[in-house]
């Protein structure tokens, strides 16, 4: 617990004396909690505060701003909320993160950023278990504005889903559905010293799914952060 | 790239898996299916 976790958040009667502690629990502008459970237990008991719709509260263990609806505490930061940070070991011929998907959001957002690969291409992506069935298109130009494209229509892995490069890793996924017992759906971008494409697939199957797998096309991965991102539904 | 080349550039002491924290050696079959792709990259189209 942090220096300005609280575990009550009071009220006072007339003429009450205020101890330090009370005037420090006033004092935070919004109530900073360990968790969620030291805030459910902070509001309601006798001397603490009723809790009523939009109260504030931030949470150390997540380090999550959320707000109370009058029902229900939902995230109150932004439309994005970072479900895990996965660092990328060295000379990787590829990365799971198994635990990333889950029923708390439908739709993800997976970034990659600050590693490099052992040689140039493109970064692959499998819904974690399935290794057939994906289907993908790419659409692209060249730099000098020549048109290009491919697709396919069952293949092991979604192709194109970011940049590997020598000096740099680059990719921004979003995946659509993996956790639902609904098709998933994948939209990225690829570039190279060649060309820039917009690539897009999909999964046609029913499974739900808590796990991604990244790899190179060719060659291994080191270092940089695979970041997952839950979109908030409400 | 051919089989002998593949290997040359990614030694199975030097190839790792990764899932989630845990960085392992791969096994002979993760091996060699690694080493397969780098021969036989999948047709993309």
């Amino acid at each position: 617990m942090g220096l300005n976790a609280q575990t009550s958040v009071p009220v006072f009667t007339a003429g009450q004396v205020l101890t330090a502690q009370q005037q420090k629990e006033i004092n935070t502008g919004i109530p900073v909690f360990a968790t969620t459970v030291t805030r459910d237990a902070a509001f309601g008991g006798t001397g603490e505060k009723t809790l009523a719709q939009g109260q504030y509260a931030y949470i150390e263990a997540t380090s999550a701003l959320m707000v109370y609806t009058g029902s229900a505490w939902i995230n109150a930061g932004g439309g994005l909320t970072l479900i895990t940070a996965q660092a990328i070991g060295s000379a990787v011929g590829s990365v799971t993160v198994s635990s990333c998907f889950s029923s708390t959001y439908d739709n993800y957002l997976v970034t990659v950023n600050g590693g490099v690969g052992s040689v140039a291409g493109d970064l692959r992506l499998q819904l974690n278990g399935t290794t057939s069935g994906y289907y993908y298109s790419i659409i692209g130009n060249s730099w000098n504005a020549t048109a290009s494209n491919a697709g396919s229509t069952s293949i092991a892995s979604i192709p194109y889903m970011g940049t590997v490069e020598t000096n740099s890793l680059n990719a921004s996924i979003t995946i659509k559905s993996p956790n639902l017992a609904k098709r998933t759906e994948f939209n990225a971008n690829y570039m190279n010293p060649t060309a820039s494409y917009v690539s897009s697939g999909f999964l046609n199957n029913l499974t739900q799914y808590t796990g991604l797998v990244l790899a190179p096309d060719s060659g291994t991965l080191t270092g940089g952060t695979i970041r997952v991102y839950g979109y908030q539904t409400s | 790239m051919t089989y002998e080349e593949a290997v040359a550039m990614y030694p199975h002491n030097e190839i790792h898996i990764q899932v989630d924290d845990i960085v392992r050696p791969m096994t002979p079959a993760e091996y060699e299916a690694f080493i397969d792709r780098q021969v036989n990259p999948e047709p993309l189209s």
